[in-house]
């Protein structure tokens, strides 16, 4: 068991080395990132010395040092746009993301395994049809789009409900119901094809043949075996919602990284843009490095892989 | 040995049924006895029109503006008009012209992202699953750092960097996209390659060439097509979530997501902006699903099995 934590462990570092070599050299293959983030009408003198100001004219491995120090320590750099450390930014907007990607997980889970799984049991019944409906909607209802229509119907028309910001939990809601759809219709597809996959399993036909009921089957054979992989679907759901995110957060004006990050996008403050990847990709990592580890500790089937 | 057995080892060293010709055709003819599949088809062949023929379909050019005609609703609201069907916008632009101009940009992103994320998909997944080693290795990094970033953010960071523009987004999405297919690929290959007709071939002294040409890349053409149909709507979307946040195609190409991102601040007022290219982007997709689910069910025979 030790040994499979030990190896997960160390596949998620080299994948966060990864990620921060792809980051690093992302931003210098466009040649100059200097140039993304100043005016058109710079002079050259005022470039180099933003050149200077962010160390760009050290040798490309001393920049490599330093940034991967940085990480190491917490230290994320300056933001450009704001003036402020950006891991002192990246902190503050932090509880609103997480508040929104946790509501968002729990609803899309509470109504997306049900629905799944019962879809799964049943193929062609009701229930199944309403899933897989929820699932299409799911993939064809641009999130974006859905929160423009929540926001016309329960703010403009009604009036029930705040339209923008963070005040209360009636501002929770629409972001909330926004967010889930996107999950809630990954999330049933999953549940359903888990459930159809276990069926198909051997030791199900064989408890059938062996003359056990129905019921019996499902609670003492399919439903253990289904409940362990989806315990992945939570670390898919949260990374799902994280992305999302981005774009919810900034139809609502959500005070969260999402905002942080496409108001980032809009001031070319590359560094905050980049600490804020950073910070998601390793979060996500994470979460998955969790989630994997509760698989293996349920099913050890797992850890001889 | 009798001859029943000699029977099943030949049937064992048969392939597994690549699509034929016949099979193409039986293909076509599952399609047209589904109607949501034929409802996907021609809602599909009607945008590949517009996107053509934006020119002679719509009824102004896309950056038309007639100010006496600003503001208008829907030809079915009071006060509406049929020479603007969906309204129009501050400036008197015709909503039903960027509708259909806007497809042009969709489909574009649409086809050949996934075009080029399938290509490069299939090459990768080759390298690795058929030669392994080092460059499994290297290529197996590669997609498991980029699956590792929670895809939405991934797009939009690349996009920050080297996108807005057209051609920017699609090599945006057929690269970032491509670590699907190399996982698909790379798994029908590891499995296909252990299998004993694969092993008859090499024998018969076959080649690599030969080996990946003739008998594993038409086996990789079924699900290739299903994925890359799915891959297809996604990249819509997210081309939609990028125009939204001003990183695809500049503000005044008429694209669904820059329609979205024009009328949010106009919902109030003059809501039909930003529902009609919803409204756009979703029959679309619906659209694409449709004729996967069905390409699904007909190509890949491990999914027939199912009581799905």
């Amino acid at each position: 068991m030790s040994a499979y934590i030990f190896r997960r462990i160390f596949q998620s570092l080299l994948l966060i080395l990864g990620v921060l070599v792809l980051v690093f050299f992302m931003v210098r293959l466009t040649g100059d990132p200097v140039a993304l983030m100043v005016s058109r009408e710079a002079t050259n003198e005022q470039r180099e010395a933003m050149r200077v100001a962010l160390g760009l004219d050290r040798p490309l491995i001393v920049q490599f040092g330093d940034y991967m120090g940085g990480v190491l320590t917490g230290n994320l750099g300056q933001s450009l746009s704001l003036g402020l450390p950006n891991a002192t930014l990246i902190g503050q907007r932090l509880p609103a993301t997480f508040e929104l990607a946790l509501t968002s997980l729990i609803v899309a889970l509470a109504l997306s395994i049900p629905l799944g799984v019962l879809g799964g049991m049943h193929p062609g019944s009701p229930v199944d049809w309403l899933g897989r409906t929820v699932g299409l909607a799911g993939q064809t209802i641009h999130s974006v789009w859905l929160s423009m229509i929540l926001i016309l119907i329960f703010a403009v028309q009604l009036r029930w409900l705040p339209s923008f910001g963070r005040d209360g939990w009636e501002s929770l809601i629409l972001p909330t119901i926004a967010l889930s759809l996107g999950s809630i219709g990954q999330l049933v597809r999953l549940a359903r094809s888990t459930v159809l996959e276990v069926r198909r399993e051997n030791f199900v036909r064989t408890a059938h043949a062996k003359g056990m009921s129905g019921q019996r089957v499902a609670f003492s054979h399919i439903a253990p075996n289904v409940a362990i992989p989806l315990i992945s679907v939570i670390g898919i759901g949260f990374t799902y919602s994280l992305g999302g995110s981005v774009y919810i957060e900034s139809v609502f004006s959500w005070p969260g990284l999402g905002s942080l990050l496409s108001n980032a996008i809009g001031d070319s403050d590359f560094p905050l843009v980049q600490s804020i990847t950073i910070f998601i990709a390793l979060f996500a990592i994470t979460i998955n490095l969790v989630t994997d580890i509760l698989y293996g500790v349920f099913d050890p089937r797992i850890r001889q892989r | 040995m009798t001859d029943a057995v000699l029977a099943t080892r030949k049937i064992a060293l048969m392939e597994p049924s690549a699509p034929s010709q016949t099979q193409w055709r039986k293909v076509l003819r599952a399609f047209l006895r589904s109607p949501s599949a034929m409802f996907g088809v021609v809602v599909l062949l009607i945008l590949v029109a517009c996107a053509l023929f934006a020119e002679r379909i719509a009824p102004f050019a896309p950056t038309y503006g007639d100010f006496a005609a600003s503001r208008l609703p829907p030809a079915w609201i009071e006060g509406g008009t049929w020479t603007h069907p969906f309204g129009t916008d501050r400036l008197g632009q015709d909503i039903f012209t960027r509708i259909v101009y806007g497809a042009r940009v969709s489909l574009l992103v649409g086809f050949f992202g996934a075009l080029l994320a399938s290509t490069l998909g299939v090459l990768l997944g080759i390298l690795a699953g058929y030669f392994g080693g080092w460059i499994d290795t290297v290529i197996s990094a590669f997609v498991n750092i980029i699956l590792s970033v929670p895809y939405l953010v991934l797009v939009v960071v690349v996009a920050t960097i080297f996108g807005r523009s057209l051609l920017n987004v699609i090599l945006i999405f057929g690269v970032t996209g491509s670590p699907v297919f190399v996982r698909l690929v790379r798994g029908e290959v590891l499995r296909l390659r252990a299998q004993e007709y694969v092993e008859a071939a090499r024998s018969l002294g076959a080649g690599s060439g030969r080996i990946i040409g003739a008998h594993l890349l038409p086996n990789l053409v079924g699900p290739l097509i299903t994925v890359a149909t799915y891959e297809m709507s996604a990249m819509i979307f997210y081309e939609a979530g990028l125009s939204y946040l001003g990183l695809s195609v500049p503000p005044e190409v008429p694209s669904w997501g820059n329609m979205l991102q024009a009328g949010q601040s106009l919902l109030p007022v003059l809501p039909w902006i930003a529902i009609f290219p919803g409204l756009a982007i979703a029959l679309t997709a619906l659209a694409m699903n449709f004729v996967g689910d069905r390409l699904r069910d007909i190509l890949d025979p491990r999914v027939r099995e199912g009581s799905g």
